[in-house]
């Protein structure tokens, strides 16, 4: 069978068909140039990749991860009468009259304190009040004003450890507390605002978010262990 | 995590010198009669080197991996042969006429010793045919490895080398006795 299949005459011809031998030296180095672009390819293909990842983790971490609790103001209003849900404290907030102004205060430690309808005043009856938490523990209200920030008797709880979030619609704040030492992490503006530091000292923090025509203003304070949240609204 | 590996050997450029020396030798050794049998196939040898060529790049780029194989030369010329066919997929008819027409140019002056050119007798055999018979009479492989590269058996290696060999032989039978 292998005399069958072999002619040195086919092979003769076949051999002068696929025609001289090529250059190797100069096809090796073909081949060299070809991998190192395939390389450099490969390379550039990982590092933006790399750099997509990181920007997406970074871009996720600025969110928050959806791990602290956020408080949300009420909607804007001209006054503002603050309310708790606590029925030990006494009636001691007055409705404000002032225009453009709106006032949100929160208490931290889980309690909210939050405003209520223009022109309603039931303070100290918790009737009116609208807690986002059940854990309450309000020494009694705390009334700001827009801009001033002004307070009647303050309302304050110890500040939970670790990392939290405080939100408006400008924006929101990250902020931890180690011990009574409060530290600002990060301050996301929502679209159209732009965030601004006033203050990050261990002790207080506060950052306003502007779109032009209104202001948010996020201030956490902390006083001998004692500390409270405040979210205000400007314009 | 291999890929990863490769990736910063790549870039530290570590591994280059010892896959460089291993495909050298191998590239100068196999190169020339891989292209030239592959040229019958493919109708010029332009096309067969760049097959050819892809195939020693991707041998270069998973070394690692091919350099472990019992024959990392049959690897490299499956990838080329892969490589043709998925061209002469892509190529339309009107390619293909055209690449034949050229191999056919290309075989001008080569002729069977009746005086019958014999690129267009090629031409006229079916291309697992030529294909077979360009890795046994040109490349010199034996009909077990013609198998292993085309993925038949022994038996269907050697039909087509009969064959081949009989057709070429009375087309040119056939040529003399036409006037």
């Amino acid at each position: 069978m292998t005399d069958d299949i072999r002619d040195p005459e086919v092979e003769r011809m076949l051999g002068r068909l696929s025609g001289a031998y090529p250059d190797t030296n100069v096809a090796f180095q073909a081949v060299q140039g070809r991998v190192r672009q395939v390389k450099r390819r490969r390379a550039f293909v990982a590092s933006t990749a790399a750099c997509a990842m990181l920007f997406g983790v970074a871009a996720v971490a600025a969110q928050g991860g959806g791990r602290s609790q956020t408080v949300s103001p009420a909607a804007p209003i001209d006054s503002s009468v603050v309310a708790t849900d606590s029925s030990a404290a006494p009636s001691t907030d007055v409705a404000t009259s002032l225009p453009d102004t709106s006032v949100v205060t929160t208490v931290v430690d889980s309690s909210v304190v939050e405003t209520s309808a223009p022109d309603t005043s039931t303070p100290g009856s918790g009737s009116d009040a609208t807690p986002t938490s059940a854990s309450t523990s309000t020494d009694g209200p705390t009334t700001s004003e827009g801009g001033t920030a002004s307070s009647g008797p303050s309302t304050s709880a110890t500040l939970p450890q670790g990392e939290r979030i405080w939100s408006s619609d400008g924006g929101s704040v990250t902020v931890s507390n180690d011990n009574g030492t409060l530290r600002l992490l990060d301050a996301s503006p929502a679209a159209g605002f732009e965030a601004t530091r006033l203050d990050a000292s261990s002790n207080r923090i506060r950052v306003e978010f502007s779109d032009g025509n209104t202001t948010w203003r996020i201030e956490i304070r902390t006083d001998g262990g004692k500390a409270r949240a405040e979210i205000t609204r400007h314009g | 995590m291999e890929y990863l590996a490769s990736i910063v050997s790549e870039i530290s450029g570590t591994a280059d010198v010892a896959v460089t020396t291993d495909l050298d030798t191998l590239f100068r050794a196999h190169y020339g009669r891989l292209v030239r049998a592959l040229a019958l196939v493919a109708g010029s040898q332009e096309a067969a080197a760049d097959a050819v060529q892809e195939a020693f790049v991707k041998a270069h780029l998973h070394w690692r991996r091919v350099q472990r194989y019992d024959d990392p030369v049959g690897w490299i010329r499956r990838v080329a042969i892969n490589k043709l066919r998925d061209e002469h997929r892509r190529t339309g008819r009107k390619d293909r006429a055209v690449e034949r027409l050229q191999g056919e140019l290309r075989s001008e002056g080569v002729q069977w010793s009746d005086g019958a050119d014999a690129g267009a007798l090629l031409a006229e055999l079916p291309k697992q045919q030529r294909l077979a018979m360009a890795l046994f009479y040109v490349e010199g492989l034996s009909v077990a490895e013609v198998a292993e590269t085309l993925e038949i058996t022994d038996g269907a290696v050697r039909f087509h080398l009969h064959q081949g060999r009989a057709r070429l032989r009375g087309l040119v039978e056939d040529l003399k006795e036409t006037p």
